[in-house]
């Protein structure tokens, strides 16, 4: 009875939590622009293909890391049959009248099961050992969503090893063989009690407090007993392959177990633990169990769609995420984060930013326009979606963080620069502080060998098809940036249309009469630029945030 | 033969065709592409971090040279970003001191005092490639299925051709690699305008109108000079040339994007099945 | 350069200008497998307009009218310019074969043997040349003719102005009109290339037509600025002319210059088709003459490579391109050190006044040749047997006030060329 009010009050804190999961997500996935697609058309949009592959065989996690994906499926496969057998056994044997836990081959099963999870869930922890990971693994995480993910295999493995301990304490367990023999049999002393004893000390590894070897103990009537009571349900223990070791290990202690009910206080933890883990799905790592298969019907973008349903940040599919790091192994721009240092570069932990931006808006001044500056880092390969596990349609997720960012006011340097109005951008106090002045930059924007040669031949802006087809809006030529060069006004030069519109083509180097290189010098330009463009954004921002 | 295949960053997702037509091609020639975990080549971020763009094309050379094998990329802006990054990695002493000691961390070397036993990597384009290694004559004798002699203009992609003296791809102003390769599938080629003109593509996300400009341009000439193909060898062409807006634009003029592969693919016989879905 | 790491070839061609180019399409026009190494992009400088020889003596007030008369007279003068040893046939040849070059690749160019033609400048003077472009010749019959004259200039197109050139005119035409067409959607200054490419837009054609046809009665000729189209100047000219009813004709204006680059487009897209190997931006250093080869080091940004040669053909122009390098008190050569044939003190180099008729010492200075354009040693032998210096490296040779700048490049060229072929063949019988 009691067990029952306590499952009742925790499915209800499980539907509870699950419905406000939900809402939560469904609250935060905002459009941010209204003439979509609707809601209906996405609903029926599904990919099924995808989650049963998913869902069922984890076929991505499968194609990233075949240890991991072992690990998974262990864990998986053991859980759902321990699931659907044994904790739900009440339910299952009314379907199947020939099933019970004790007889061949279900006791073999439930150990095999509860094994083959155990051994997962360590596959997980030694993983998550630092000699085992690899130099990419080991980028930074927070804190908080370790803990999490260690917390959930660390239960799981509780649950587990508690099942196991009830198992071997009740195989050995006096007081539970009387209880069974009064529920089932009615017999007594005189009805050949004693002589089932003395068969399931012979047979079944029971620990009695009495002695039976003095006594005359009759075997054929115990095992004609043992027929009609007990054989329907219980099978000799060694099928039991980890439970009955263990029970042997324990039969010393025997007495002492029964004393104090050992056998209930195991009971007791199995079940609290695993209502314990029922209670916490929704907010525990282990949320992604619901969270994947229902990302995984998510229909993937297409090159052709990536431009519409910009406005829509999928913020359930985001809860998917495991923060597993594949996504960052794989990231086609991970030197960029090894230069930078900039972790807002990797996928994993700009999908926490991400969530976070959708909770908080501009919570952080510092940290948007880190996450900006990463994720315009990003060249869209669609490697960490090929990837992740979870299904995660990770490059829809970046186009929709870059429109998310700019309607916060948080552009792309490109949209800054030209927004930002000549007296700003040479307003000496935002100028970088290592402008230019570097052994680590292509150095010739910094050194007048580079263009002093110069002798405004204009070939350079002549063979420009920047200037040649944005006649009208473009402003300086590249002999004009050389100019500005020579007369010592780099910074202008940073902030003009040519710098930021050149196409690369190296027409104007290669035809140079003097050898300058004049597009090698306009991307220097414009790389220094961009710091200038970082640092007005963020006084914005910042200015933005205090005014609120 | 044994080659680092180097797809870039456009065919992982924009142009999963693309490379199912540059493997059935190289499976057709006898190449095997060996798939290493590159990275970026590092263009993307020549405008916005010198030292990243450089590094990144350098740790690419260095994991081809851990295996001993030479880089083959279909891209031209992949092609000339290693080219650059070898450049400036031993032009910048500095920055080859911090790049060699990113790149011990994780246990690869690029200059020659180590391992020195063995060569730097080759860089090589689909096209030079082709016409260099496999060489001209020989592919021309595997050509089963020559294509109708349509009138094509080819898009050369400015990151190979120019500066030749970086990327050493072919004559800057007049190229002929391309042409001879196209001309083998029996496509007539002929000459345009704007061959050697950039495609637009690298200011497509920046400045949309100006890529559309350039794209009106190109179409436009493209039609006026006779053509009925534009062909291109780099992804970034073909995508520019391919997107919603510009296949619009391409049909309007009476042209249609080809990528070398696919024509290179079916003037050898490859069913075009296998060079759509591999 | 992993594409290329060496080279072997019958003869490199330093220096891609207007001798070079010349050179290498001589040299694999005869079958000679020929590198050309060096900057094209000077060749917009020039003008497209191909002199022979303007004017002699170099004081002379007024000019040639027949160029061959004027070589006779330097001949028995002067011996040591370039020409002094080539006939005015053999000088026609080398014009021919380069307008046979250029005639491969569309561009049409008009020379009358035995006649200097004054085409009109931007300036309304009239300039003595040989051999213009198709898309000038017109301009150049205006002189002595009296001729109602269109002169148009363009908005947003700087350096020229049809009121300027006008101006010039006024002696020598009764009666010229001038008129300034609008490009639409030009608003602000175009750069001259840029220009010539939107002409190529049946648009801007038309746009131009329609400007132009209200006058088409009132004149009997127009001239424009050279920015009739970069590709198929001609055909936009022609076509141009019928919707009008007009003759046409282009005035040469300030670099960067569209003749020019139709000339370097020219060039370049016939060497290719020649199959000559050109390494664009390359620098050639450090030659070593060994076993009858040459051995230079191509420098480029991505490494060295090593080209082997039988002769060398040095066209690597004079201080602007650095194949001349003034010191404080000397002019060297850049490449081989050879020789600089060049007055004995700095002070020399100019005279006082700028626009001399006798022009400047410094301007004659250069590379002196034999007469097959060999460079000579002290003792005047040849340097190298293979190696020849061709353009306006050469000594004796003031092309600025004799007018004879692309002749005596382009028959340097030829001539050098055949010599190191006649060389090559001989050797091989």
């Amino acid at each position: 009875m009691t067990f029952f009010i306590l499952l009742s009050i925790v499915l209800f804190f499980l539907g509870a939590g699950l419905v406000y999961r939900f809402q939560d997500i469904a609250r935060k996935s905002r459009f941010f622009e209204k003439d979509q697609d609707t809601w209906a058309k996405k609903i029926f949009d599904l990919n099924i293909k995808g989650f049963f592959l998913n869902t069922l065989f984890q076929i991505k996690l499968f194609k990233a890391g075949k240890l991991r994906w072992l690990a998974h499926f262990l864990v998986i496969l053991g859980f759902v049959y321990l699931l659907i057998v044994h904790a739900m056994d009440g339910v299952t044997s009314g379907f199947f009248s020939w099933y019970q836990p004790g007889i061949a081959p279900f006791r073999f099963l439930r150990n095999l099961a509860g094994l083959g999870v155990g051994l997962g869930c360590v596959l997980f922890l030694l993983r998550r050992l630092p000699r085992f990971r690899t130099n990419r693994e080991r980028v930074k995480r927070k804190k908080g969503d370790r803990f999490r993910g260690t917390a959930s295999i660390l239960l799981i493995l509780a649950l587990i090893v508690s099942g196991f301990l009830l198992e071997a304490s009740r195989i050995i367990s006096e007081p539970r063989f009387d209880e069974m023999v009064e529920e089932y049999s009615g017999l007594d002393e005189d009805s050949g009690q004693m002589d089932l004893e003395a068969f399931w000390v012979k047979n079944y590894h029971l620990v009695l407090k009495e002695d039976l070897s003095s006594k005359s103990i009759d075997y054929e009537n115990a095992a004609s007993l043992n027929q009609e009571y007990c054989l329907d349900c219980h099978d000799r223990p060694d099928e039991a392959f980890i439970s009955t070791p263990l029970a042997l290990g324990a039969k010393p202690f025997g007495n002492w177990l029964a004393r104090f009910r050992v056998d209930n206080v195991f009971y007791w933890l199995h079940y609290v633990i695993g209502l314990l883990l029922l209670a916490f799905l929704p907010f525990s790592r282990m949320f992604h169990l619901i969270a994947i298969p229902v990302a995984s019907t998510r229909k993937r973008i297409r090159p052709q769609s990536l431009k519409k349903n910009m406005g829509l940040l999928d913020l359930f599919s985001l809860t998917a995420c495991t923060n597993c790091g594949f996504c960052s192994e794989v990231c086609n721009v991970y030197p960029n984060f090894q230069v930078t240092g900039n972790g807002e570069i990797l996928p994993h932990l700009k999908i926490e930013t991400v969530k976070t931006m959708a909770k908080k808006g501009l919570w952080d001044a510092r940290t948007v326009a880190r996450l900006r500056s990463g994720n315009d880092d990003c060249t869209r390969c669609g490697r960490c979606a090929d990837i992740c596990p979870s299904g995660i349609d990770l490059i829809r997720l970046w186009e929709s963080a870059d429109h998310l960012m700019t309607s916060l006011g948080c552009p792309d340097n490109y949209t800054q620069v030209l927004g930002t109005s000549f007296e700003q951008w040479t307003r000496q106090d935002l100028f970088p502080k290592d402008f230019g002045n570097s052994s680590l930059t292509s150095g010739l924007a910094d050194q007048v060998a580079a263009f002093e040669n110069c002798v405004q031949c204009t070939i350079c802006t002549n063979s420009c098809p920047v200037v040649a087809h944005d006649l009208n809006q473009n402003d300086l030529g590249p002999h004009q940036v050389m100019n500005l060069l020579r007369l010592g006004e780099k910074h202008m030069a940073t902030g003009s249309r040519m710098v930021w519109h050149c196409l690369t083509c190296y027409s104007c180097q290669e035809l140079c009469p003097q050898g300058i290189r004049v597009t090698d010098i306009l991307l220097e330009l414009r790389t220094q630029g961009q710091k200038t463009a970082g640092q007005i954004k963020l006084s914005q921002l910042t200015n933005q945030g205090s005014d609120k | 033969m044994r080659l680092a295949y180097f797809p870039g960053c456009k065919i992982t997702f924009f142009l999963k065709e693309y490379g199912r037509a540059v493997e059935a091609v190289m499976a057709a020639l006898g190449v095997t592409l060996v798939e290493l975990p590159f990275n970026c080549c590092g263009n993307p971020s020549r405008g916005k971090n010198f030292e990243v763009s450089i590094f990144s094309a350098i740790k690419n050379l260095a994991l081809a040279r851990k295996y001993g094998l030479d880089i083959m990329t279909p891209c031209k802006c992949c092609f000339g970003q290693l080219k650059h990054g070898v450049y400036w990695y031993e032009t910048r002493k500095d920055l080859r001191v911090k790049i060699d000691r990113l790149l011990a961390q994780e246990g690869l070397f690029y200059s020659s005092s180590h391992e020195s036993d063995r060569q730097p990597s080759s860089i090589k384009h689909l096209l030079s490639f082709l016409y260099h290694d496999i060489g001209i004559d020989t592919l021309e004798d595997k050509i089963t299925r020559p294509l109708e002699s349509d009138k094509t203009v080819l898009q050369q992609g400015c990151h190979a051709l120019r500066p030749f003296c970086v990327t050493g791809f072919d004559n800057p102003f007049a190229p002929q690699i391309f042409k001879a390769l196209v001309n083998i599938t029996g496509l007539d080629v002929i000459d345009w305008s704007k061959e050697t003109e950039c495609c637009g593509s690298p200011v497509a996300h920046d400045h949309g109108d100006l890529a559309l400009k350039i794209l009106n341009n190109k179409a436009q000439t493209a039609n006026r000079e006779g053509a009925v193909y534009i062909c291109t060898a780099c992804t970034h062409c073909q995508l520019q040339y391919q997107g919603e807006e510009a296949g619009h634009i391409l049909s309007k003029n009476g042209l249609l994007a080809v990528s070398y592969p696919f024509v290179l693919g079916e003037a050898l016989g490859i069913p075009l099945e296998k060079l759509r879905l591999g | 350069m992993t594409d290329l790491n060496s080279i072997d070839c019958d003869l490199l061609v330093i220096g891609a200008g207007f001798a070079g180019m010349v050179a290498a399409a001589r040299a694999s026009h005869l079958g000679l497998r020929t590198v050309l190494a060096g900057n094209s992009g000077s060749l917009i400088f020039v003008s497209g307009l191909m002199d022979y020889l303007g004017v002699y003596p170099m004081d002379a007030k007024g000019v040639l009218d027949d160029p061959a008369q004027g070589l006779a007279c330097l001949q028995s003068e002067n011996s040591t310019h370039p020409y002094g040893g080539i006939s005015h046939e053999q000088i026609i040849q080398c014009f021919e074969f380069v307008k046979w070059i250029l005639g491969k690749e569309g561009l049409a160019y008009h020379l009358s043997p035995g006649r200097n033609l004054p085409v009109l400048t931007a300036m309304g003077t009239f300039k003595p040349s040989f051999m213009v472009p198709r898309t000038m010749e017109k301009g150049s019959l205006l002189f002595g003719e009296k001729k109602r004259l269109l002169l148009i200039d363009i908005k947003g197109l700087q350096g020229f102005s049809a009121r300027q050139a006008a101006g010039g005119l006024a002696k020598t035409l009764d009666e010229v009109i001038c008129l300034t067409v609008e490009i639409p959607g030009i608003t602000k200054t175009i750069p001259p290339i840029i220009l010539a490419e939107l002409f190529e837009d049946p648009g801007v054609q038309e746009s131009f037509v329609r400007q132009v046809l209200p006058f088409s009665n009132r004149v009997d000729i127009a001239g424009m600025p050279a920015v009739c189209g970069v590709h198929d100047s001609l055909g936009i000219q022609q076509k141009i002319e019928k919707m009008t009813g007009l003759d046409l004709f282009e005035i040469p204006g300030i670099p960067p210059s569209i003749p020019g680059l139709r000339l370097k487009n020219a060039f370049e897209k016939r060497l290719a088709a020649l199959g000559v190997k050109f390494l664009s931006n390359t620098r050639i250093k450090d030659p070593v003459f060994n076993g009858g080869k040459f051995i230079f080091t191509g420098v480029t940004d991505s490494g060295k490579l090593s080209i082997s040669a039988k002769g060398a053909v040095l066209g690597i122009g004079r201080f602007f391109s650095k194949g001349l390098n003034a010191g404080r008190d000397k002019i060297m050569e850049t490449l081989f050190q050879l020789d600089v044939r060049q007055p004995v003190t700095r002070s020399l180099w100019h005279g006082t006044n700028f626009l001399t008729r006798q022009g400047h010492k410094i301007n004659q200075a250069g590379i002196e040749t034999d007469q097959r354009f060999r460079p000579l040693k002290k003792g005047g032998q040849p340097v190298f047997p293979g190696l020849y210096a061709v353009g306006s490296i050469l000594a004796h040779n003031d092309w600025m006030r004799l007018k004879s700048g692309s002749g005596v490049s382009l028959v340097s060229a030829c001539t050098a060329v055949d010599d190191f072929y006649q060389g090559v063949t001989k050797a091989k019988i």
